[in-house]
């Protein structure tokens, strides 16, 4: 039975793709040369690329800078989300704070970034922070401070300390929030190094795009495009991997 | 020192309600006797397990429970299972033990036994989501039993088995009971589980509710479901919730 889904929604997936590629060669031929390039074309240019060495490396820069913004968003997210939860009425500036500077996307923050850091890795570093942070903040925020009534009534029941409590039922409780937060974290963090890289970067899969683009190159913008998408679905697949390990007890 | 669990003048009203659920609910329920608590539905049976285990602030009059060496004063079975699910069934018994301050060493002879009689032995490695509800309930009730506690209160804890299981659960109880002398208060909705079990059957009713009607049921334990006794036992009660029920 899920076998058979399975085959048939790989089958789907197939035919859209074979659709939009035959679609997207034909528009192809009747545009200007330099507005769309032709599929065919593209894929060569990511053949040469791809045995040139570039596109390697520069998917290595964008993955690194991702890793560190990350890892730092990541970080304060949890620590500064679960003090926004835990903290009641002494953190609420703090929780008023994060809600005001979320809405703000990560490239309205490139020029200060740029002064403040530089053109080179403090920067990007620093927008992917941006982007990764309000994410994992307001998930692991909204997570605990929403555990079921029913299992503190519970741990109240059993006569549980407030420590306990926290570490064995309010945190377990969170987890399937704060993980998903951390993913959504993880995905906006790759879009921001990508925006960072547009303007304020020397090398990585954003300043690739933006090089192809000053010479006109749209086969080769074409490459960055599809490489930082299959990029993304690579990541968010092994984040949804991790996720079912962590919390393989949630619906 | 009081060997009784007294309750006396018992009110408490929800927040934002107009009027109180319950008001004036008084009873006394000796050491080692189980006491069943009937009543229609949405009259008040949680609210009064809450208020008798400190999970409410009551209005007005006090709870009495004999403090306990070995064991906690109170543990409470809730009418859902309320396992948690991140936790396997032997974690989930393992930190009520924790939370009640039984040394690391001490938890799992605790447990076991009773898991094993109510013949869950098979399931301690299994998370609640893998378990029926019936399963779950059980779980549930040996969780609170584990505790020692010297007032054990269970909000209709068979509800979801089987009538044959019932019987078996019901009867694993009152011999669980009796060789601990437990104390119990037990909120069902079956007039045969309170003649089977309790000592004495009290009929919550009104509005606010109270004790509107008392039995005593004067049989030795154990006794049979299907046994002319219990059957006109099991009779009288239900006259005694008819008489009350709203016509
Ligand atoms: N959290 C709550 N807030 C407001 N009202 C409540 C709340 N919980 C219960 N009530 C009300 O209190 C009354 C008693 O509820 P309770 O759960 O104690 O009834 P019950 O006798 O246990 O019913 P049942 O047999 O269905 O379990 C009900 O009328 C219900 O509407
Ligand atoms: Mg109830």
């Amino acid at each position: 039975m899920s076998r058979e889904t399975d085959r048939g929604a790989a089958a789907a997936v197939a035919g859209t793709l074979l659709a939009v590629l035959m679609g997207w060669e034909g528009l192809a031929l009747h545009l200007a040369a330099p507005a769309l390039p032709a599929p065919t074309q593209v894929a060569g240019m990511a053949a040469w690329l791809a045995r040139d060495g570039t596109l390697f490396t520069d998917m290595v820069a964008s993955l690194r800078r991702v890793f560190t913004g990350f890892t730092v968003a990541a970080v304060l997210g949890l620590g500064l989300g679960a003090l926004g939860a835990l903290g009641g009425q002494w953190t609420a500036g703090l929780r008023a704070l994060v809600a005001v500077i979320r809405p703000i996307p990560p490239i309205a923050w490139i020029p200060l970034s740029i002064l403040w850091f530089g053109l080179g890795d403090p920067s990007a570093w620093f927008i992917v922070f941006i982007g990764a942070f309000a994410p994992v903040f307001v998930q692991t925020c909204w997570a605990l401070s929403r555990c079921p009534p029913r299992y503190l009534e519970l741990s109240r029941s059993l006569g549980a300390g407030p420590w306990l409590t926290l570490l064995r039922v309010r945190l377990p409780a969170a987890a399937p929030g704060v993980v998903a937060g951390l993913r959504t974290g993880l995905g906006l963090a790759w879009t921001s190094v990508i925006a960072a890289e547009l303007v304020g970067a020397q090398s990585g899969l954003g300043y690739r795009i933006q090089m192809h683009r000053v010479v006109l190159e749209t086969d080769g913008v074409m490459v960055g495009m599809v490489c930082i998408g299959l990029c993304g679905l690579v990541m968010d697949g092994l984040a949804r991997q991790v996720e079912r390990r962590l919390v393989d007890w949630a619906p | 020192m009081s060997t009784s669990t007294v309750i006396e003048g018992l009110r408490y009203t929800f927040p934002g309600a107009e009027a109180p659920v319950l008001d004036g609910v008084s009873f006394q329920v000796s050491e080692g006797t189980t006491t069943a608590v009937l009543g229609p539905s949405g009259v008040g049976k949680s609210t009064l397990l809450r208020l008798i285990a400190g999970l409410l602030p009551a209005e007005a009059g006090r709870v009495d429970v004999p403090q306990s060496e070995d064991g906690v004063p109170v543990a409470m079975v809730f009418q859902d299972p309320r396992l948690l699910p991140w936790m396997t069934v032997r974690e989930n018994l393992e930190f009520a033990l924790e939370a009640a301050g039984v040394p690391a060493g001490h938890r799992r002879a605790r447990w076991e036994p009773l898991l094993a009689s109510v013949g869950l032995a098979e399931t301690a490695r299994l998370r609640p989501g893998a378990l029926s509800g019936g399963m779950a309930q059980r779980v549930g009730v040996v969780r609170a039993l584990s505790l020692n506690p010297r007032l054990l209160l269970l909000d209709e804890p068979f509800g979801a088995v089987d009538p044959l299981l019932r019987a078996q659960l019901q009867s694993a109880l009152v011999r669980l009971l009796t060789e601990r002398s437990t104390t119990a208060v037990l909120v069902t909705h079956d007039v045969q589980e309170a003649a089977v079990v309790a000592d004495r059957v009290l009929v919550l009713g009104g509005r606010p509710s109270r004790v509107v009607a008392e039995q005593r049921i004067e049989l030795p334990h154990p006794r049979d479901g299907l046994s002319s006794a219990v059957a006109a036992k099991a009779r009288a009660i239900r006259g005694a919730l008819e008489a009350c029920a709203p016509a």
